[in-house]
């Protein structure tokens, strides 16, 4: 005998998911409601990773907050490194050596690749796919050398200053990076044809968690996850920042392939597109790279005018900015990270409804949540 | 262009309510009375396109709490800045959350880190501390509290 719902006794359940967690990407807590298996309410608990970043940085100069922009998002360092360095230097009017420029993309843009390789690679894995990303990883492992070859780090970098970047690129790189692109490309090919077209891959995906482009806008969801919804709106291209208005890229922009336009699987294509695109971009910088200082004069002791500054970049999880207010004394007065993820947490229980727990598991890792980033 | 046709708008429609504006900066900036802010609000979002919130946040001035709102406008590329001021013996605010629903957890983060209350608002919880954490820690007069559950820091 079949038993459908409406026959069936069943009790609601409150289930603790996280804070630790494999699935939950870090210590995030979900507070589920469920019936039976079907999840009636979502409550995202933040907060365990809150360091008071924004406290600490009222009370360090801009030369020395720059670290600790590294440990806002951990998988785009240089990116947030960018969008910190851009907005000082936009507040206190100073010009960037145009050197400094393309290696600040080119930085930029090899961080979202590797951070797209974490975010595809670990949904992969929370699905039960475990071999793209450890295929993902050793791709990774070379862009790490190459970070480490430049900057010294491998992971939170400190690469950027205000006014330029630390040091010049080293003897090599070029062709290394040259080198890293074509393998990537090639084994971004392999991890491609291995889960985008697997049949249970797209089962677990397709038409889960639709996002709808009003909810997106309401909840100011940015970067891929908008996207996603079928927007066509990248930063890069539309608002551009840096020197992106000298290259060449497409936006990929959701179509819904096997699916509702704004769903998982949609939100995942977007950033196995976006790694071509910026495989793209380094390319073109590379070749373009001029000669030059990569580093303007800034004074030692550095104070900017009073005023405030309000900068926002697309970052590989969406758009990120900053918020700045300057007294005129050598530290911020208040300084205010806006961050992506903070936002597509706040959307789940909108959005996770009527689904079941597994796909929860799903959920997260397409909209490739990064805790530190939500927590600050 | 559209920033005067803001001015006028919320001139006639709230008089009194724009206290001044400031087009000198990055960005456009209106500062407002926070009594009518929210309409405000609703107009810009349904009747100038402003159909994002970027970023909400406040700043400690002292002896008011200035509330910030991004607001970016994809239609006419458009951002702009809409600021308020609160005197901190009343800090309390009228809730955006009907207008763009972002606002639920940047005002949480607002309440949790700075005190303002907001009227309205579906679940004022702190969000970034734990629930029985004293004191607001983006206050430029905070002082940690000596000891948090039996745990003490020495600094």
């Amino acid at each position: 005998m079949v038993t459908t719902r409406s026959t069936m006794h069943t009790q609601e359940m409150v289930l603790n998911m996280g804070p630790h967690h494999p699935s939950t990407h870090g210590v995030l807590r979900l507070i589920l409601r469920l019936d039976g298996e079907v999840v009636e309410e979502v409550i995202p608990d933040v907060g365990y990773l809150h360091r008071g970043i924004e406290k600490i940085g009222e009370g360090l100069t801009y030369r020395q907050f720059i670290p600790y922009t590294d440990r806002i998002e951990y998988l785009a360092s240089m990116n947030v490194n960018h969008l910190y360095c851009m907005a000082v230097e936009k507040l206190a009017g100073i010009e960037v050596p145009e050197r400094a420029e393309y290696i600040r993309v080119i930085m930029a843009e090899l961080n979202r690749i590797i951070s797209h390789i974490i975010g595809c690679g670990a949904l992969a894995m929370d699905l039960g796919a475990f071999t793209p990303f450890l295929y993902g990883v050793v791709e990774r492992e070379k862009c790490n050398d190459l970070m480490e070859m430049v900057c010294g780090q491998r992971l939170t970098y400190n690469y950027m200053r205000i006014g330029g970047v630390s040091q010049d690129l080293p003897e090599g790189f070029e062709e290394k990076t040259g080198k890293f692109l074509d393998e990537m490309k090639a084994r971004w090919d392999e991890i491609n044809e291995l889960i985008s077209a697997n049949e249970i891959f797209i089962q677990r995906l397709a038409n889960v968690a639709v996002l709808t482009v009003e909810d997106a806008y309401s909840y100011n969801i940015t970067g891929p996850n908008l996207r996603a919804c079928g927007v066509d709106w990248d930063l890069r291209r539309d608002e551009p920042y840096s020197i992106y208005d000298r290259f060449d890229f497409q936006v990929p922009v959701g179509r819904g392939e096997r699916g509702a336009v704004g769903d998982s699987y949609d939100r995942y294509m977007m950033r196995v597109r976006e790694v071509y695109e910026s495989i793209r971009i380094v390319r073109q910088a590379l070749d373009g790279l001029p000669g030059g200082d990569v580093m303007a004069k800034v004074p030692k002791l550095f104070k900017p005018q009073a005023g405030e500054v309000f900068v926002r970049a697309e970052n590989p999880r969406g758009e990120m900015a900053v918020y700045i207010e300057s007294d005129g004394t050598d530290k911020p007065y208040r300084i205010k990270f806006k961050t992506p993820s903070f936002n597509a947490l706040a959307v789940f229980n909108r959005i996770c409804r009527g689904h079941m727990v597994s796909d929860i598991a799903a959920v997260i890792g397409s909209f490739d949540i990064v805790m530190p980033e939500v927590d600050r | 262009m559209l920033i005067q046709q803001i001015i006028q708008a919320v001139g006639d429609r709230y008089p009194g309510t724009l206290v001044s504006v400031d087009q000198g900066g990055q960005i456009p900036t209106l500062l407002l009375n926070p009594k009518w802010l929210v309409r405000v609000l609703f107009v810009l979002r349904d009747e100038f396109d402003f159909e994002s919130l970027m970023c909400e946040t406040a700043s400690d001035k002292g002896e008011r709490i200035m509330m910030i709102y991004h607001l970016f406008s994809t239609k006419h590329r458009q951002k702009l800045v809409v600021k308020t001021e609160l005197l901190k013996e009343d800090l309390r605010m009228e809730t955006a959350e009907e207008v763009w629903r972002a606002a639920n957890w940047y005002e949480r983060e607002i309440f949790d880190l700075f005190g303002v209350e907001f009227v309205g608002h579906s679940d004022l919880v702190r969000i970034m501390l734990p629930p029985d954490w004293v004191g607001h820690p983006l206050l430029k007069d905070y002082a940690p509290a000596p000891e948090y559950q039996g745990m003490k820091i020495e600094w």
